[in-house]
């Protein structure tokens, strides 16, 4: 079986219809350049597949409304069910498995072929054309991908502490603020250089996460190989054992899952309201009798009878 | 001459053409009916233009459509490699295809009954798209006609777990529990009030029986071991008003040893001082 697009044809084609002008590519920057997915489309020859709903999964070319995977017998019909349909032809599609394995399934050689490098594009029945496919650059990135040279993300380091202190304690007390950093880089160009991605999220997770935060990226100076994230967190009241993870997983780029396991106490007995307004009766009922106590010692010791009812106590 | 010029023309059409062109439909007609068996539509849609009102299927009804294929040059019947009919919801984009199969004449019948219609199509309620897909190897112009728009009746369903797509979570603020609720201010000002209220009756009644500090006034000598006895007492007192905002045991236990041997010395003094007024009478 071959994709065939009866609409979307490049003029070179030897009349089977089968050397197609891919319709659909991924906007993805973590895969593909800019440049390659605005740039002259991608001519493919060959088989196509299907992709489910999993999310390791990335469609990255497929066909258009109109195509669809069949044998190309001429003085036949297509009268059993093709395997797949329209915008669901897929052409090159990604997976990366949950420890960073990438396999790109691409369903044409000839893609890669120099004469498919160097061919004009010229659409059948339209004014599109092109000078040049965008084949050599589509394949540049989707090597380079594939062969973790690109979108291959690192965390370098990961701290917690207590608001202005700077120790990373195992335990925690409950409704402590504290500080998370965690710093990411992303491997450009043989180099690594800092991350930019802004939707990193912190999460405190005991079964279920209690807190997910955003973190804020820290502005670098160029030569900072690492981008520093930080947030500033008040810890739930509930205590027991938390696990600090961050859990960043983005379709092209790879998995980091990051996580560090801190114990949150209660509060000791001296770490409640030390002195509660119900309470006030009692304090000046205290203070009253030791006032009261000091007040009488003094004028026990001091006081001189009155002679007139002492005469007439002694009588 | 003339013979001669329309033989030349005829041949170069001929040569142009080697590429079958395209095709043309004709007969188009549609029919809905419903699982009564009633007809609840039957028109014939004039090619090129579409059907413009909108073709209403519930549940249980069955959509028929039939049309002939044809191609543009020889107008002659063919039987096209790919003649879909497709369903595309305006809401998400998806996209139902159904395969026409074309007779050797041109003539094709399409079927879409809705009691076995695809899942896709059951969990997809409103509006679709329907067009006529129309290609084949031999022609270079293919056909996509839009046939009309479906307007799918099905209960909507709750289509089970949505698929996982990576991207940011919404963000969890812990709601903390609230401070505990203590009873209002002004009853805890008002006991305050109630425990102060003694210390009137008691500045009255040592009022009205005439207490003083006359001998501290007239200070015979001893007074001095009286008042550092006193002192003691205010100190002893001090100290335990320090354990109660932030002393711990240990440091009050270690002061009070001392402030009480000290009490202990001057009171027996004191005491003896007292003894001593007494005696002299000024007591």
């Amino acid at each position: 079986t071959s994709v065939i697009d009866h609409f979307n044809y490049d003029k070179s084609d030897d009349g089977k219809h089968t050397l197609i002008i891919a319709k659909g590519i991924t906007n993805n920057e973590a895969i593909l350049t800019k440049n390659v997915i605005e740039g002259p489309p991608v001519l493919f020859r060959g088989i196509a597949h299907k992709i489910g709903t999993v999310p390791l999964l990335t469609k990255i070319l497929w066909a258009g409304e109109t195509a669809y995977s069949y044998e190309t017998k001429a003085d036949q019909q297509v009268d059993q069910e093709p395997l797949v349909v329209g915008s669901k032809v897929m052409l090159v599609s990604a997976l990366q498995a949950r420890k960073n394995a990438r396999v790109t399934f691409v369903g044409s050689i000839e893609l890669f072929s120099d004469r498919f490098f160097d061919s004009p594009i010229q659409r059948t029945n339209s004014a599109e054309s092109f000078t040049k496919s965008g084949n050599e650059d589509f394949a540049k990135d989707l090597t380079k991908w594939t062969f973790q040279e690109k979108g291959v993300l690192k965390v370098t380091s990961r701290n917690h502490h207590k608001e202005n202190e700077t120790e990373e304690l195992e335990v925690y007390r409950i409704k402590d603020n504290i500080v998370y950093t965690i710093e990411i880089s992303e491997y450009v160009n043989d180099h690594w250089q800092a991350f930019n991605g802004t939707d990193v999220q912190f999460e405190a997770i005991m079964l279920d996460p209690y807190i997910r935060k955003t973190l804020t990226p820290l502005p670098i100076s160029p030569e900072q190989q690492a981008r520093k994230y930080k947030a500033h967190i008040q810890l739930p009241d509930v205590y027991g054992v938390f696990t600090f993870k961050v859990n960043y997983k983005r379709s092209g780029y790879s998995y980091i899952e990051d996580s560090s396991v801190v114990a949150i106490r209660p509060f000791r007995h001296n770490e409640y309201p030390r002195y509660i307004s119900a309470a006030y009766p009692y304090y000046t009922g205290a203070a009253s009798m030791i006032v009261g106590f000091l007040l009488f010692s003094v004028i026990w010791f001091f006081n001189k009878e009155n002679s007139k009812r002492a005469k007439k106590k002694m009588s | 001459k003339f013979t001669s010029w329309r033989a030349f023309l005829l041949a170069l059409l001929t040569l142009a053409l080697v590429q079958a062109e395209g095709f043309v439909l004709s007969d188009v007609k549609i029919a809905v009916t419903t699982s009564e068996s009633v007809r609840k539509l039957y028109e014939s849609i004039p090619y090129p233009s579409s059907f413009d009102k909108p073709i209403q299927l519930t549940s249980g009804d069955d959509f028929k459509m039939i049309f002939v294929v044809t191609d543009k040059q020889t107008q002659k019947g063919v039987q096209p490699h790919q003649a879909f009919l497709t369903l595309t919801s305006e809401e998400n984009g998806n996209q139902i295809p159904i395969i026409v199969r074309v007779r050797e004449n041109g003539k094709a019948k399409v079927e879409l009954d809705m009691k076995s219609a695809p899942n896709e199509l059951l969990s997809s309620p409103g509006n679709h798209s329907l067009d006529l897909i129309i290609g084949a190897f031999s022609h270079n112009d293919p056909l996509k006609y839009h046939v009309g728009t479906l307007e799918v009746d099905v209960p909507i369903q709750s289509s089970g777990p949505s698929p996982v797509v990576y991207g940011p979570k919404p963000e969890i603020h812990h709601i903390f529990r609230p401070d505990e609720k203590l009873p209002p201010i002004w009853l805890s000002y008002s006991f305050m009030a109630i425990i102060l209220i003694p210390w009137l009756f008691l500045i009255g009644a040592w009022a009205y029986i005439g207490v003083n500090v006359s001998l501290l006034a007239n200070a015979p000598e001893s007074a001095l071991m009286s008042l550092i006895f006193l002192g003691t007492l205010l100190g002893i007192e001090i100290l335990f008003y320090n354990y109660w905002t932030h002393l711990n045991i240990f440091q009050t236990l270690t002061w009070l040893a001392g402030l009480s041997i000290v009490a202990f010395i001057t009171g027996q003094k004191a005491l003896s001082g007292v003894q001593k007024w007494r005696s002299m009478g000024l007591r």
